[in-house]
């Protein structure tokens, strides 16, 4: 099967859902993100913001509705899907074993990268990494193994970048970083969906937002116009705050 | 980005595991121990009379056997566990690699960490139970390798099982024994048939029998690694 010339849409969603038995996670989700747009997810604990990305991943399958990302079909595109997407979470998704160069050098391999270790070693550079190179990542800091992490991400240079609660755990540096990381992605055109509870970073980082709650969008808008005061105050009625930092 | 076909993916993981292991030692030194112990012990509990009373082909390949079943279910359970610590799996399922070639690479390093564990551990009953081993070696290896297959593609098809549900050995030891019997018995009758110095085409049968479990187990572990992992 032929894929679809380059579409301008990074991601559709047409009323997504997900079931885990009794329990809808997700309930007929409507999402559209451009090319190069970055939006950021926000609700409280149990409002799908998880579910919402593993289905996005296609880690999960959906039980109704309708996902294109960047205009192919997952059913007949899976592979090429994949390919197109870095996912940066909670878990670092690294082997404690094995060393930052180690790590990156597998995933290199994994997602086809020309010359895996060459890659490996240019990113390490580039996350000023490189004198760690060859330590356990087990020896690292939280701080380093999340830039490592990060790099695992980016290593086969995809155009859409999820992530999912990336500054959990990290110390008020490294989640400085990491946010100019991101504002340095989306000034180079990388699409980017990011899950969060900390509202000031999910703000900053971010084209526009939505919030989740219980399953459904409870309400839209763009970051940069956002009082975020008043948008506080209202997160918190929600619960949002109750489920984790907001600055 | 280059394609990377089903092959050079299962490579790419078996790699990684056996690089995983060579910088831990952690699967085969703690086989290697139990090994010994339990091979130690069977030692003493027969004696080396009765061994030569008995012959060594009707005792050592239960001995084998049953020492390789055990250290299979804690080394392989240790594969899949690894990935689990930090949602690996989550992510070698991200990569746009056919599923079925991770399942493969897993019982692939597999396959060879115990073929490792079992070349030491043939030395060992040689010494403590007193059968030769040079003479017999290439059909003994062919047997150990035949049933080895068999043993690991099950074993980390159940072990992903086991790490999907959050358990640990005991219940990996109640799917995986019952499941791999007819292929441990086949593998105690082919051992017996080697260290006797007979012909392995006097167990034809039993090889041909294994042969055909190894291909089963195969199509049954890339059918269903995915699913099972799934949530």
């Amino acid at each position: 099967m032929t894929a679809p010339a380059e579409s301008t849409e990074a991601i559709r969603a047409t009323g997504l859902t997900k079931r885990f038995g009794s329990v809808t996670a997700l309930d007929g989700v409507d999402l559209v993100v451009g090319a190069g747009q970055a939006v950021a997810v926000f609700g409280p604990n149990g409002a799908g913001k998880t579910t919402l990305i593993r289905l996005l991943t296609l880690g999960l399958r959906r039980d109704g509705g309708l996902l294109r990302i960047a205009g192919l079909d997952p059913r007949s595109h899976d592979r090429e899907i994949r390919a197109r997407i870095g996912l940066i979470a909670h878990p670092s998704f690294l082997y404690d074993d094995l060393s930052p160069a180690q790590n990156l050098e597998f995933y290199a391999a994994m997602y086809g990268v020309p010359e895996p270790a060459r890659r490996a070693r240019q990113l390490l550079e580039l996350f000023g990494l490189a004198p760690r190179a060859d330590d356990r990542v087990a020896d690292l800091s939280r701080g380093m193994q999340q830039r490592v992490s990060v790099a695992r991400a980016l290593v086969h240079e995809p155009p859409l970048l999820l992530l999912d609660e990336p500054f959990t755990g990290l110390d008020a540096q490294a989640a400085e970083r990491l946010g100019e990381l991101l504002a340095s992605l989306r000034r180079r055109g990388r699409t980017l969906v990011l899950v969060t509870h900390d509202l000031r970073q999910g703000l900053a980082s971010s084209d526009r937002w939505i919030l989740l709650a219980r399953g459904r969008i409870a309400g839209e808008g763009a970051s940069g116009t956002t009082d975020v005061a008043r948008f506080e105050s209202d997160y918190a009625r929600l619960g949002g705050a109750a489920a984790g930092p907001s600055a | 980005m280059i394609p990377v076909g089903f092959a050079r993916a299962a490579w790419i993981v078996a790699a990684k595991d056996l690089r995983l292991e060579w910088r831990t030692w952690e699967t085969l030194s703690s086989t290697l121990v139990f090994s010994l112990t339990v091979v130690v012990v069977f030692q003493f509990a027969f004696g080396l009379g009765t061994v030569r009373e008995l012959g060594a082909a009707r005792l050592v390949p239960g001995v084998i056997w049953t020492v390789v079943a055990f250290a299979a279910v804690v080394g392989m359970l240790r594969s899949l566990q690894l990935e689990r610590a930090r949602d690996t799996l989550g992510a070698l399922f991200l990569c746009p690699v056919d599923r079925g070639a991770v399942y493969v690479g897993k019982a692939f390093a597999n396959l060879v960490k115990l073929s490792l564990l079992q070349a030491l551990l043939l030395p060992l009953t040689a010494v403590l139970f007193g059968h030769v081993l040079l003479p017999i070696l290439v059909p003994l290896g062919l047997v150990c390798l035949v049933h080895g297959i068999g043993l690991t593609e099950l074993g980390t098809l159940f072990a992903a099982v086991t790490t999907r549900l959050g358990r640990g050995e005991a219940l990996l030891a109640v799917l995986l024994f019952p499941a791999a019997s007819p292929l441990l018995i086949s593998a105690v009758k082919c051992t017996a048939a080697a260290l006797a110095g007979e012909p392995l085409a006097t167990v034809s049968r039993w090889m041909l029998l294994s042969a055909g479990l190894d291909a089963l187990y195969l199509l049954v572990g890339l059918a269903t690694f995915e699913f099972v992992l799934e949530e």
